[in-house]
């Protein structure tokens, strides 16, 4: 099968490094302290996220840890795709998914300013046409923003593949199928100026970057992952790229809601 | 005009940080969340577009609706703090037998002074437990302000200072009433 046509066209129509038309709605639930809908293309998230919270559990112990926990839970929909795809919650992919994207936001709370206290963020898939991970964890950040959690910066989050010799960002549903080495990156920006570099170091995926002068911790994991280095090196240069892009976006829909807001509370202009 | 910032944002490139931003490890001050950026002679901060953090605090009026009364004890959920509706939904708040009123408290029946769905004005007594704020309606002016009537769903009148009457059926009912300020 050809996933990239000698025009340079991927099968819905993208080039190598565009990805889907992002979308996003907040406060989708009145119940949980902030919440948000984040759509990539066909692919639709819910987060909610309750909290900061006074611990319940394991804080009362001796040497527990006194910064905030973030915990995240993640679900599927049983409509979100056709039925066959692993990922149902509490298997092993989704138990991994969860911790990764645990670590990936926690770097970008503030947890010392919520001492003793809980972060559950919970994420649902609505609808799965590929790239739900990335999309997971934008949603993620929207609903952090949107429930007032002290945030250190805009995570951005992307997955790269890789077919017909080329890295392609954003991989939907039909391209994933390819079975091509896949990398989901989360990158903390931290605006147009460099942020205090913080070392992420626990052996496994979990790399360190530092580009241009753009900072970064960066959370990434490449599954089916038989690449060269210089594959990996392309992808991970287009996801960096990505993940910026995702920011950005992020960041404009926040200042943009938070005009809103203002707004609706008739309060002097912003 | 100001400027509204997204978290991470630079507010300032060297300085101290007021509530809503933090201090990077470079000095620079960045904004923590959503909102416009406020400088002040002490700092500079971030002001939630959503406004401060209403929250209760000992000493503040508030109003509420009777949730359901108990012997000891009548529940309220908590709907104004000094007029102001809290950001993210009410807070509960108890009034306990000896609270109702301030003379005769040995005798109080909780039944005969309020019943649920009444709205009362109460005064913050202490930050109570885990679970609520303890409220105080022993003065003059703190009490029922508006109860309806079961049968007829009309605003009760006061006709004294422990008795309403539904102008409908003319039913009496006992309730701790308080002086409305018109």
């Amino acid at each position: 099968m050809e996933y990239v046509s000698f025009e340079g066209l991927r099968l819905d129509g993208r080039r190598a490094n565009e990805i889907r038309r992002p979308r996003h709605a907040f406060a989708i639930d009145a119940q949980c302290d902030g919440s948000a809908r984040f759509e990539l293309g066909n692919t639709v998230i819910e987060c909610r996220v309750d909290g900061p919270s006074e611990r319940k559990f394991g804080g009362a112990e001796e040497g527990a840890s006194e910064a905030c926990a973030l915990t995240c839970s993640h679900g599927r929909s049983a409509f979100a795709s056709d039925g066959v795809q692993a990922g149902r919650k509490g298997d092993g992919r989704s138990k991994q998914f969860e911790s990764v994207l645990a670590k990936a936001l926690t770097s970008a709370v503030c947890v010392d300013l919520m001492p003793r206290c809980e972060v559950q963020v919970r994420t649902t898939v609505l609808c799965d046409d590929g790239g739900a991970r990335a999309a997971s964890a934008c949603a993620a950040v929207l609903a952090l923003a949107d429930a007032g959690i002290p945030l250190k910066g805009i995570i951005g989050s992307c997955t790269v593949g890789h077919l017909d010799g080329e890295a392609l960002i954003d991989v939907n549903r039909d391209e994933e199928r390819g079975r091509g080495p896949e990398l989901w990156t989360c990158a903390l920006s931290a605006g147009d100026v460099p942020d205090d570099d913080e070392n992420e170091d626990d052996g496994e995926d979990h790399l360190m970057g530092a580009t241009g002068n753009h900072i970064t911790v960066i959370v990434e994991e490449l599954e089916r992952g038989k690449t060269t280095m210089e594959t990996f090196k392309s992808m991970h240069d287009l996801a960096l790229a990505g993940c910026e892009t995702s920011a950005r976006y992020l960041r404009i829909s926040l200042r943009a809601r938070t005009r809103a807001l203002a707004a609706t509370r008739a309060l002097e202009k912003f | 005009m100001s400027r509204v910032v997204a978290p991470g944002d630079v507010l300032r490139d060297r300085g101290v940080a007021l509530e809503g931003a933090r201090v990077d490890a470079l000095g620079r001050v960045r904004a923590t969340t959503c909102g416009r950026a406020v400088e002040r002679d002490d700092g500079v901060g971030v002001e939630r577009a959503r406004g401060p953090l209403v929250v209760p605090r000992v000493g503040d009026d508030v109003h509420g609706r009777v949730l359901r009364v108990l012997e000891r004890a009548a529940h309220v959920d908590i709907a104004a703090i000094n007029g102001r509706a809290p950001v993210g939904g009410g807070f509960a708040g108890t009034i306990r037998r000896q609270d109702v009123r301030a003379h005769a408290v040995d005798s109080v029946e909780l039944d005969r002074c309020f019943r649920a769905g009444d709205v009362v004005r109460a005064k913050v007594l202490s930050l109570g437990d885990a679970r609520s704020f303890y409220l105080t309606t022993a003065s003059d002016e703190l009490g029922v302000v508006r109860a309806t009537h079961r049968e007829s769903g009309e605003t009760m009148l006061p006709v004294s200072w422990t008795e309403v009457q539904c102008p409908i059926t003319g039913e009496v009912e006992d309730r701790k009433v308080a002086r409305v300020d018109e």
